[in-house]
């Protein structure tokens, strides 16, 4: 019983855990990538109010936020390759398994992402749109030049909550045997039957990274406030010169 | 010169523009007076397409367009050709007050950067507010910010200023700088539409002064016979309510 | 497309039966997450001395750390001292009598003191300044001032987002099935191994899980709308 946990097995296995963190950021950044593109397609569907798709949409994002991300990583894994092969008919056989991890977060997040980018668009006063046209803007020009930044700028908090959900939910991954920080946690404990201190130090990652992530995001939301105090700061840094 | 033929427009059920006709000339102010509700706001939109007419006509230049039904070209050109100044200032809250200005001088008129930036300090100056031209909205007040949608009409040289009610959401005490810089631009010869509920601003300055009342135009004339001589009686009515007797001459 | 809809309705019947289950987890995770989180938010709102860093650190934690994770840990330890626990506690108890679903819940508590006292939180933050100070400049201590005047604005704020917490908890459960409870994904999933139906079986438990969570909206929607009838009367 004395040999249950040691600290100098948590420090033994920390580099070789910390080894496979670059694939866990992997499926974070490339499904959250996905999510982005495909989310911000939903937003513009439900904004236009396009038939037929819009109600899809909507149906698509109730799917999402209803269900857990376990059972979609799995409805992902086993059902994309049926719906590939009876559907498109391509074979599946040669595909990595992260191609379905990507997929299942990747349409997750776009779920989630969609309902963010659709409020903060909305969200944006009329007013802009019509000051950006009043000037003789296209469309297009005031929806990139003017609506867009503003909305990011609302949207930027909540995706930034988004984003860490992600970054936690991955650990669900290694249930598809990806050989994540998760994974490899679970894998050392197989081999060595010490199984407690790999899970720790994968615990120690998740907090130091979601702590500098939420402090990334807090930072980007400060530099982007559009002259909330930076602009006065950075004056009256020139007038005291 | 700008002309507006039977213009109509309905939201729903309710009839806000009942076929209204206007003809500006080039170095006219026309202020349009009225009542809350008897379009004149909706009139000003219509011309700019920020709201599409149900019919009408307008002809700005030599240039004819289907109220209703415009082309995409139709719309961009006549945009292009005005400028409008909006009740809530309507600036760019993501762009600095500079940028404001610049914005629609590189973007939709492709004018050369430094030359934008040259003509927008200008205005900035001659508004008094060069010190602000990197300050954002929202570190502006009010009266700034109106003075910096103001310029920012002026530096695009349009054929025509549309305000749209310009000084109804300042404080009682910052509606005077900003109606003074109105004259001032008026005084430069630059056409222009004025939807307000300045009377003195009316009387000083309009070259021409209309009065909607209900959806259409009830009477016009120079602010002399609108004011000393009104004909119909729904113009002497309104002006009774809204300009206390020690005033009327 | 290949999917068997015979399997898919069995297995959906197997899932169904084992909703108390899942429903019993929610609850008690939502019932702690509201004790300890109300308790945490209070502090951390009128940040009490000594305690309040300490929760701070504590929710940051717990905020980060996959749920599923301080399952697997808490899995570990505790069998591990089963025999020990027992002992301290003096019952006679074999690993295999244990109901797992009590582990699993602990770990859920865990997350949902996080998630819920956040929104606690965030809801009396709401709630603004001369509401406090209306309520002392007519002579109210601090607490009646708590009970009578903030507590029931915050309410109103709170409602949204407890609703999409127990939607979040009940999603939440599923993790309970890698500890091998039986809850509505593993009821769908039992038999689903000698059949290899495994994408009916997950159809099923998703679809649970969906109409679930779609009525709890219904039902939040609802009551907010309720409420803000009665605000709309105050005024």
């Amino acid at each position: 019983m004395g040999d249950f946990f040691k600290w100098s097995r948590v420090w033994e296995y920390f580099p070789k855990i910390l080894s496979k963190f670059p694939i866990t950021l992997e499926i974070v950044l490339g499904s959250f990538a996905i999510g982005l593109v495909l989310g911000s397609i939903i937003a513009l569907i439900k904004i236009n109010k396009i038939p037929v798709l819009c109600q899809l949409g909507s149906i698509y994002i109730s799917y999402i936020r209803g269900t857990p991300i376990l059972v979609q990583l799995f409805i992902a894994y086993y059902g994309i390759p049926v719906f590939v092969n009876s559907v498109l008919h391509i074979d599946v056989n040669g595909w990595d398994k992260m191609v379905y991890v990507y997929m299942a977060y990747g349409f997750n997040q776009a779920g989630f992402l969609a309902e963010i980018i659709r409020g903060a668009i909305i969200s944006v006063d009329a007013v802009q749109t019509e000051a950006g046209y009043s000037v003789g803007m296209t469309g297009a020009q005031t929806f990139f030049r003017i609506v867009l930044p503003q909305a990011t700028r609302i949207a930027l908090p909540p995706m930034g909550t988004t984003f860490i959900t992600l970054f936690r939910s991955t650990a669900l991954a290694y249930m598809l045997g990806i050989m994540d920080i998760m994974g490899k946690a679970k894998n050392l404990g197989v081999t060595t039957f010490h199984t407690l201190e790999g899970y720790v130090d994968a615990t120690i990652i998740f907090v130091i990274t979601s702590i500098i992530l939420e402090q990334i995001f807090n930072l980007l939301n400060k530099r982007l406030d559009y002259g909330k105090g930076r602009v006065v700061k950075q004056r009256k840094e020139v007038a005291a010169k | 010169m700008i002309e507006i033929r039977d213009a109509k427009k309905a939201f729903g059920k309710n009839e806000v523009l009942k076929g209204v006709s206007l003809k500006v000339d080039t170095g006219d102010v026309v202020v349009i007076l009225g009542p809350s509700g008897s379009g004149k706001t909706t009139l000003l939109r219509c011309l700019n397409f920020l709201e599409r007419a149900d019919a009408g006509t307008l002809i700005i230049g030599d240039e004819e367009v289907n109220l209703h039904k415009p082309s995409r070209k139709q719309i961009l050109s006549v945009r292009r050709k005005t400028a409008f100044v909006f009740q809530n200032y309507g600036l760019f809250n993501n762009k600095t007050a500079l940028q404001n200005i610049t914005e629609g001088l590189i973007v939709a008129r492709k004018v050369p950067k430094a030359e934008a930036i040259k003509k927008a300090e200008e205005v900035l100056e001659w508004v008094g507010l060069l010190d602000k031209r990197d300050y954002y909205p929202s570190q502006l007040s009010g009266g700034q910010q109106q003075r910096i949608g103001i310029a920012r009409a002026v530096a695009l040289d349009p054929e025509v200023i549309l305000f749209d009610e310009p000084t109804s959401a300042l404080d009682p005490e910052l509606v005077g700088e900003i109606l003074e810089v109105i004259k001032n631009i008026a005084k430069k010869g630059i056409t222009m539409v004025v939807v307000t509920h300045e009377m003195n601003f009316a009387k000083d300055v309009a070259s021409k002064v209309i009065f909607m009342d209900e959806g259409v135009v009830v009477e016009e004339g120079t602010s002399d016979e609108i004011f000393l001589a009104p004909k119909e009686e729904r113009t002497r009515q309104f002006l009774k309510r809204i300009i206390p007797p020690e005033y009327i001459i | 497309m290949n999917i068997d809809y015979e399997y898919f309705k069995l297995y959906l019947k197997y899932g169904i039966s084992y909703l108390p289950n899942t429903l019993y987890m929610t609850l008690i995770s939502l019932v702690f997450g509201v004790v300890l989180g109300s308790g945490i938010a209070i502090v951390r709102t009128y940040k009490v001395k000594v305690l309040n860093p300490i929760f701070t650190l504590l929710l940051a934690t717990l905020k980060a750390v996959p749920t599923n994770l301080i399952m697997v840990m808490s899995s570990i330890i505790f069998t591990r001292n089963f025999i020990n626990i027992t002992k301290v506690l003096g019952i006679n108890m074999k690993l295999r009598e244990f109901n797992m679903l009590y582990l699993a819940s602990f770990a859920l508590v865990l997350t949902s003191v996080a998630m819920i006292s956040e929104s606690i939180r965030g809801a009396l933050l709401s709630v603004p300044k001369v509401q406090y100070d209306a309520g002392y400049s007519i002579g109210l201590t601090k607490t009646q001032n708590f009970f009578r005047i903030i507590l029931p604005q915050a309410f109103l704020v709170m409602l949204p987002s407890m609703m999409s917490n127990v939607i979040s908890l009940i999603k939440m459960t599923s993790l309970a099935s890698t500890l091998g409870v039986m809850d509505v994904l593993n009821g769908c999933l039992q038999k689903s191994g000698t059949s290899y139906r495994f994408l009916e079986a997950y159809l099923a438990a998703a679809l649970i899980y969906w109409v679930i969570s779609i009525i709890l909206e219904l039902i939040g929607k609802l009551l907010e709308k309720k409420l803000n009838v009665y605000r709309k009367q105050a005024l």
